[in-house]
C-alpha cells in the first residue's frame, strides 16, 4: 500500500492488531479464543463465539485475527442482511464454497448484534440453521449480551468476555502509536487521552488522531485525507455515529470528511431523526438544535458570513447526537432513509421556476411582489381561463409574455383540487 | 371583454378612497397641499394599502397620463437581482430631469425590508445622491427591519391590517359591481382567510367567482391555497398525539403540493391552537411562545419547513406531558 492511501486510513484501522498476540490487555478472552480455533482446527463440532464486553476493547479485532489464523476469509453480516431475507439466504447458500477470489474456506461475523435486539430471535433461527446445513465457523460480537431478547443467542454459543482495559494499558498502545506516527506530544497529553478514554482503545485512537492532526490545523487537509472515499458509506457512517454514537464529539468533524454539502447533510439528520428519536423529549431537543442550525444557515446565505458554518454544523451533529445523551433514551439500529424533502422538492424544480418567471413579469404590471402573483394571482388566472387556451394565449399577448410559459405555470400552480 | 384583475380594476385612484388608513391619508393630503413630500417609509402588513396609497399620492402630484407614468418607478427590493441592478436603475431613472413641471420624480421600492443591512446602507447613500429631483416611498412589513439612518431620513406611516368589516364592506361593493352571488358565510370565510389582507381577499372573491356560481363558504376554503382550517387542525392533534411522522409527513404535503408558504402555515396554527378548546391557558402560553420563536426564526432561517417541523416536535412534547 502506498503512503498516500495509507494516509487515508483512519488510525483506528491502521493500527488494528493484526493477531491475537497483539491484542492487549484480554488474556484471559484470548485463551479461550485459542482453545476455540484449536477445536475448529481438529475439526470438532464447535459452537458460534459470542465476543462481548465494553466497545474498544478487542471484540471485532480479535474476530479478524481469527480469521487470519484459520486462514478464512470473513463474510460478516450485518443488521440490515438479517432484514432481507432475500440477500441473507443467498449469501447463505454460497457459505459452503470457498471465495471466488482467495480459494479461502469462510467464515461468519455477526458484528454488534445488540445494536437489533427486535431482530435477535432472526439471528437465533439463522445459527440454528446454519449449524444444521453448513459447520461453518461463526463468531458474533455484543456490547451486553445479557440484554433482554439475547437469552436464546446466549444458549447456543460460547461466550468469552471482553474487559474495560486499564488506562495504563491504553496509555502503552497511544505511545507506541504515537511513535510510529512521528507525532511529537507531551506525556501529559497521553495520559490524560488514555485516562479519559474510561478504557476504550478506539475512542483514545481516534482522540489521538484528532489531537495529533488538529494541533498541526489541518482542517482543510481532513477534507482531503478522507474525502475520496465512498460518498454513500460516509453519509451512513455519519448518520451511525450521531444517531447511534455515545461520543458526539467528532459527528461535526466527520463532515467534513464526507463529501455532501453541509445543506444536505443537515437534510439527511432532519429526515432520519424521528426514526431513531423515539421519545418526544429526545425529538423535540433534536428538533430544537435543527432549528438552530437552520437559522444559523439563515445568517450564513444573507451575510455570506461562511465562518458561521462551524456552527450550524455543530449544531446539526453534535447537538443532535447529544440530543439523546441528554434524555437518556437508547437508541438502536435503523435503516437511514434519503431525505424525502429533497426528493419531493427537486421533481418540482423545473416547474416552480417557470412559475417564478411568469409571476415576476406579471409583479410588474399588477403592482404587486411576485410572490403574491405566485400565490394569488396565478390560482385566480387559473380559476378564470384555465380551460380556456385562446383566452390563455389572448391573455399572454396582452402582458407580453410567452403563452406557452403561461401555459405551463397554470399548469403547474396549485389549483382547486 | 377581456378578462380583467378586480385588484387593478378596484384599485383606488385617489388618496380620498384608499381604504380605512385615514390617519395616512389626512397626513399625505398635507404634503400635498404644500407641494412637496420628504422621502416616506409606509410600514404594515401585505394588502393593506401601502402601493395603493403610493400610486394615489403619485396621482396627486403627477395626474394619471405620461407625467405619471415618467416620474413614477416602481421597483421591488426582493424581485430585483441585488442593490446593484437596483442602482443603476434608480440612477438611470432619476438621471432626466422631472417631466412636465412635476417638482420631482417618485421611487417607490417596495418590500424594502428584505434587504440586507449592507444594501440598505448603499440605498441610503443613493436616496441621499438623487434627494434633488427623487422622493423615495420604501415600502416595508417590519420598519424595524429597515437601518436605523434610513428611518430617521423618511417620515414613517404605519398601516395597520384592516378590520374585518372594512374587507367585507368592500367586497360587498366588489361582488354586487360584478353581479356575484354570495352567502354571508362565504364573505366571512375570505374575512378568515384573508387576516386583515384586502388584496388577498379581493383575490379570493375573483377565484372563487371564477369557479362556482355562489361564492360559500367551503368554496373559499377550496379555492383558498391554503389548507382548510381542518386539515391544520388535523396536523395539529396528530403532532399533540405525538405521531410525528404523520405530522411531518402532513406539512410537507402543504408546503409542496399545495404551494403554501411557512409563514402562512405558522400563522393558521397560531390561530387554530389558540382556539383549541381542550388545552389550559398555562400550557396555551408555552406553545405561543414557541409559536412566536418559530415565526421569529422563519424570518432568521433558511428552510421553513425545518423550523415548523421543530415546532411540530415541541407540540408532540408538550402534548406529550399533558
Amino acid at each position: 500500500m502506498s503512503e498516500a492511501s495509507l494516509e487515508r486510513i483512519p488510525w483506528t484501522e491502521k493500527h488494528r492488531p493484526k493477531s491475537l498476540d497483539e491484542i492487549v490487555g484480554q488474556k484471559k478472552a484470548v485463551e479461550a479464543i485459542r482453545k476455540w480455533i484449536e477445536d475448529v482446527k481438529m475439526g470438532k463440532k464447535v459452537r458460534p463465539l459470542l465476543l462481548y464486553g465494553p466497545p474498544g476493547t478487542g471484540k471485532t479485532s480479535a474476530a479478524y485475527a481469527i480469521a487470519l489464523e484459520l486462514d478464512m476469509e470473513i463474510v460478516e453480516v450485518n443488521a440490515s442482511d438479517v432484514r432481507n431475507r432475500e440477500h441473507l439466504s443467498k449469501l447463505l447458500e454460497g457459505l459452503t464454497a470457498r471465495s471466488l477470489f482467495t480459494g479461502k474456506r469462510r467464515m461468519i461475523l455477526f458484528d454488534e448484534i445488540d445494536a437489533l435486539p427486535s431482530e435477535a430471535r432472526t439471528i437465533a433461527s439463522i445459527l440454528r440453521e446454519i449449524l444444521k446445513r453448513a459447520p461453518v465457523p461463526i463468531v458474533l460480537t455484543a456490547n451486553d449480551p445479557y440484554e433482554q431478547g439475547l437469552a436464546q443467542l446466549r444458549g447456543l454459543t460460547t461466550m468469552v468476555q471482553f474487559t474495560r482495559l486499564r488506562w495504563t494499558t491504553v496509555y502503552a498502545v497511544l505511545r507506541r502509536i504515537a511513535q510510529r506516527e512521528g507525532v511529537r506530544l507531551p506525556e501529559t497529553a497521553l495520559k490524560a487521552i488514555a485516562q479519559n478514554s474510561k478504557g476504550d482503545l478506539r475512542a483514545a485512537i481516534n482522540d489521538l488522531e484528532a489531537v495529533a492532526k488538529g494541533s498541526r490545523e489541518l482542517v482543510g487537509a481532513f477534507g482531503r485525507i478522507f474525502g475520496s472515499r465512498d460518498v454513500e458509506k460516509n453519509i451512513f457512517e455519519l448518520m451511525r455515529a450521531i444517531f447511534l454514537g455515545k461520543n458526539c464529539r467528532y459527528t461535526a468533524w466527520m463532515t467534513m470528511s464526507v463529501d455532501v454539502d453541509p445543506d444536505m447533510i443537515l437534510r439527511w439528520v432532519e429526515e432520519n431523526v424521528p426514526l431513531v428519536y423515539k421519545s418526544p423529549k429526545t425529538l423535540a431537543l433534536a428538533y430544537e438544535y435543527l432549528s438552530r442550525a437552520d437559522v444559523f444557515r439563515g445568517r450564513i446565505v444573507r451575510t455570506q458570513s461562511w465562518r458561521l458554518l462551524a456552527y450550524a454544523n455543530e449544531m446539526a451533529t453534535l447537538g443532535v447526537c447529544s440530543a439523546k445523551l441528554t434524555t437518556g433514551e437508547q437508541t438502536g439500529y435503523v435503516r437511514f432513509s434519503f431525505p424525502s424533502w429533497v426528493k419531493q422538492a427537486s421533481a418540482t424544480v423545473q416547474s416552480r421556476r417557470t412559475i417564478r418567471e411568469v409571476s415576476l413579469q406579471l409583479a410588474k404590471r399588477y403592482h404587486v411582489p411576485s410572490k403574491v402573483v405566485a400565490r394569488e394571482i396565478l390560482p385566480l388566472i387559473k380559476a378564470a381561463l384555465g380551460d380556456r387556451p385562446a383566452k390563455v394565449i389572448e391573455f399572454a399577448r396582452r402582458h407580453g409574455l410567452d403563452p406557452e410559459a403561461l401555459q405551463s405555470a397554470l399548469e403547474n400552480v396549485r389549483g382547486v383540487s | 371583454m377581456a378578462f380583467e384583475l378586480w385588484i387593478e380594476k378596484y384599485r383606488p385612484k385617489k388618496l380620498d378612497d384608499v381604504v380605512d388608513q385615514q390617519e395616512v391619508v389626512d397626513a399625505l393630503k398635507g404634503f400635498v397641499a404644500k407641494g412637496s413630500i420628504p422621502h416616506l417609509l409606509f410600514a404594515g402588513p401585505a394588502g393593506t394599502g401601502k402601493t395603493t396609497t403610493a400610486i394615489a399620492l403619485a396621482h396627486e402630484f403627477f395626474g394619471e397620463g405620461e407625467a405619471f407614468r415618467r416620474n413614477y418607478m416602481e421597483l421591488n427590493a426582493s424581485d430585483e437581482r441585488g442593490i446593484d441592478t437596483i442602482r443603476t436603475k434608480v440612477k438611470d431613472f432619476a438621471r432626466a430631469m422631472p417631466f412636465g413641471d412635476a417638482p420631482f420624480k417618485i421611487i417607490h421600492l417596495d418590500e424594502a425590508d428584505s434587504m440586507t443591512a449592507d444594501a440598505q446602507h448603499a440605498l441610503r447613500r443613493v436616496m441621499e445622491l438623487y434627494s434633488d429631483n427623487v422622493r423615495f416611498i420604501l415600502a416595508c412589513n417590519y420598519s424595524s427591519k429597515i437601518i436605523e439612518p434610513i428611518q430617521s431620513r423618511t417620515a414613517v406611516f404605519r398601516f395597520n391590517p384592516l378590520p374585518d368589516e372594512a374587507i367585507k364592506e368592500r367586497l360587498r361593493f366588489i361582488a354586487e359591481n360584478e353581479g356575484v352571488s354570495y352567502e354571508e358565510e362565504g364573505l366571512d370565510a375570505i374575512v378568515y382567510v384573508a387576516e386583515g389582507d384586502l388584496r388577498r381577499a379581493i383575490n379570493l372573491l375573483q377565484t372563487a367567482s371564477a369557479f362556482g356560481k355562489v361564492v360559500d363558504a367551503t368554496l373559499v376554503y377550496k379555492v383558498a391555497g391554503i389548507a382548510s382550517p381542518q386539515e391544520v387542525r388535523d396536523m395539529i392533534q396528530l403532532a399533540l398525539k405525538g405521531d410525528f411522522m404523520r405530522a411531518r409527513a402532513t406539512l410537507r404535503d402543504l408546503m409542496i403540493t399545495y404551494g403554501m408558504s411557512a409563514e402562512d402555515i405558522v400563522r393558521q396554527l397560531h390561530r387554530e391552537i389558540m382556539a383549541l378548546p381542550n388545552l389550559n391557558d398555562a400550557v396555551k402560553a408555552e406553545l405561543a411562545y414557541h409559536i412566536g420563536e418559530a415565526d421569529f426564526r422563519l424570518t432568521e432561517g433558511s428552510h421553513g419547513d425545518i423550523q415548523l417541523s421543530a415546532l411540530l416536535a415541541k407540540l408532540a412534547a408538550v402534548g406529550g406531558r399533558t
